[in-house]
């Protein structure tokens, strides 16, 4: 079971040859997106990069870091101000493996110099990135980051086992997963296949946070989630609802939990922090831990993909799949409506996932939706 | 793809479309599933290797039993326990909010302890609201 990859010069395997103009600031957002809709590039942009506490601060550099030495990416840009907290060639010193070049506004003379400058070293970079050649390598040089969103009553039956079952079959295959949203109700469950004691403490400490802030809020978790329309939906219970958002990973034990954009050291499912509910936070944050691949369950339809990796859509029902046919890559409706099992329709998505390995594009990728977002979290 | 009708199909005068399966088993280890589409009462549902006469009308998406659950008894989805039976259930009964105990912190706690890890924090012990 082999896939066509790009090897970088840090051993990872790309699935796409991406050119990225990697802002370090919100101040140089602007100028980023001009360079790289002149040079048909992926722009990374956010609000932040200044102003930050040094943990929020951090958090965004590895993010950014993240995206910047993500294995489907061949070429980077790096474009600063000149005086925010990330400077441009610092952050250019920590990219790897593939050609980078860094640029400052300031020493540029401003906006139509930095863009000449950027379209003068891009080109170059675009040229460089150009001559990777793809290659033949092992499923299992794919990690996988499963996500779901905007759920409905067939996620939990159908697209998120579903996903589970291709995720089991990439994990067989030596492949890493990367699933996100470890929210309260499973903990148990969690617990259980927790690869050790220390995965099982982090995991739990997690969860602590999450119960201490219920418990501050005033809120009882049982008593809420479910939600009024959740509990329509024929949902009766929080553990029922959350085992249907795990069933995504699979059903393999846990190998590690990561902050947000930390990198898995090896095979197997691997949990991590993200940020909620938007799910823009949550894809950034498990694609800069260094994912070439996303798959998405979306129960009511979304259009949002992300900056560096192709996003495989799925829903298990019919109406979301014709309703916004032009954003989805993948039916599950065929379980709910009997003809297919389980396990049948997670190996027909396991096969599209390596199809998009080698090259099919995804309906985000067609359709240019390179959606990326950094939280800011404390004050600075 | 032609392939031959399911053995879970759904039999005459059920109201489904013919051919079609009326219901989902998640795990075999479950004593409920999950209604395909709406299902009313009186049909006898194809499921599991049983055949369930349903006692009261199940919407899409909505839970049956397939067994007799005792008050008390777990009810088991995805081949997990999902909350306590409050009531006796029979086969065929809508397993829903009001026999079955939506209140489940304390099983979840329970089962957390029981995975050998360092007993809950100050932040379980007590969950906010709960009655446990």
């Amino acid at each position: 079971m082999n896939i066509q990859g790009y090897r970088r010069g840090d051993g990872q395997v790309g699935i796409r040859n991406h050119v990225v103009l990697l802002a370090t600031v919100h101040c140089a957002a602007e100028i980023t997106q001009k360079i790289a809709g002149l040079l048909n590039a992926v722009p990374i942009t956010h609000f932040l990069g200044c102003m930050q506490p040094p943990a929020d601060l951090e958090e965004t550099r590895r993010i950014l870091l993240g995206t910047a030495n993500h294995p489907n990416v061949g070429a980077v840009l790096v474009v600063g101000l000149g005086c925010e907290q990330l400077p441009a060639r610092e952050m250019a010193a920590e990219v790897t493996g593939r050609p980078v070049e860094y640029l400052e506004i300031q020493a540029c003379g401003g906006t139509s110099g930095a863009v000449q400058r950027g379209l003068d070293l891009g080109r170059r970079l675009a040229q460089a990135a150009s001559q990777a050649k793809r290659d033949t390598f092992p499923a299992s040089a794919l990690t996988l980051a499963v996500k779901c969103g905007g759920s409905d009553a067939g996620s939990g039956l159908a697209s998120n086992p579903a996903l589970g079952a291709a995720s089991d079959r990439l994990v067989a295959a030596g492949g890493a997963v990367i699933q996100g949203e470890i929210t309260l109700g499973v903990d148990h469950l969690w617990g259980q296949r927790a690869a050790d004691e220390a995965v099982r403490e982090q995991i739990y400490a997690h969860l602590d946070r999450q119960w201490e802030a219920a418990r501050r809020a005033g809120v009882s978790v049982g008593e809420t989630n479910p939600t009024p329309g959740n509990i329509a939906g024929g949902l009766t219970t929080l553990i029922e609802k959350a085992i249907g958002g795990m069933k995504k990973g699979g059903t393999g034990p846990v190998q590690g939990f990561l902050p947000r954009a930390g990198r898995p050291s090896g095979p197997g499912l691997w949990l991590m922090e993200t940020t909620g509910p938007t799910d823009v936070f949550g894809i950034t944050e498990q694609v800069a831990g260094g994912a070439q691949l996303v798959a998405f369950t979306s129960g009511r339809g979304n259009p949002v993909g992300a900056a560096v990796a192709p996003v495989i859509k799925i829903t298990s029902t019919a109406e979301t799949f014709c309703g916004m046919r032009d954003n989805f890559d993948f039916d599950a409706s065929a379980i709910l409506r009997g003809e297919e099992s389980i396990p049948d329709c997670g190996e027909r998505l396991f096969r599209e996932m390596l199809a998009v390995a080698d090259g099919k594009l995804t309906a985000n990728e067609v359709l240019g939706h390179r959606e990326f977002a950094i939280a800011r979290r404390g004050e600075g | 793809m032609a392939e031959p009708p399911h053995p879970e199909a759904s039999p005459e005068g059920s109201g489904a479309p013919p051919g079609r399966r009326l219901a989902l088993l998640l795990d075999e280890r479950d004593n409920v599933a999950t209604a395909l589409v709406d299902l009313a009462r009186g049909t006898r549902v194809p499921v599991g290797g049983l055949e369930v006469e349903l006692r009261a009308d199940i919407p899409f998406a909505h839970k049956f039993a397939l067994r007799p659950i005792a008050a008390g008894e777990a009810v088991v989805k995805y081949g997990e326990t999902i909350g306590l039976a409050t009531a006796a259930i029979q086969p065929g009964d809508h397993v829903h909010r009001h026999n079955l105990d939506h209140r489940v912190e304390s099983i979840i706690f329970r089962m957390r302890e029981a995975t050998g890890a360092s007993g809950p924090q100050g932040a379980m012990a007590k969950p906010a609201g709960g009655e446990e």
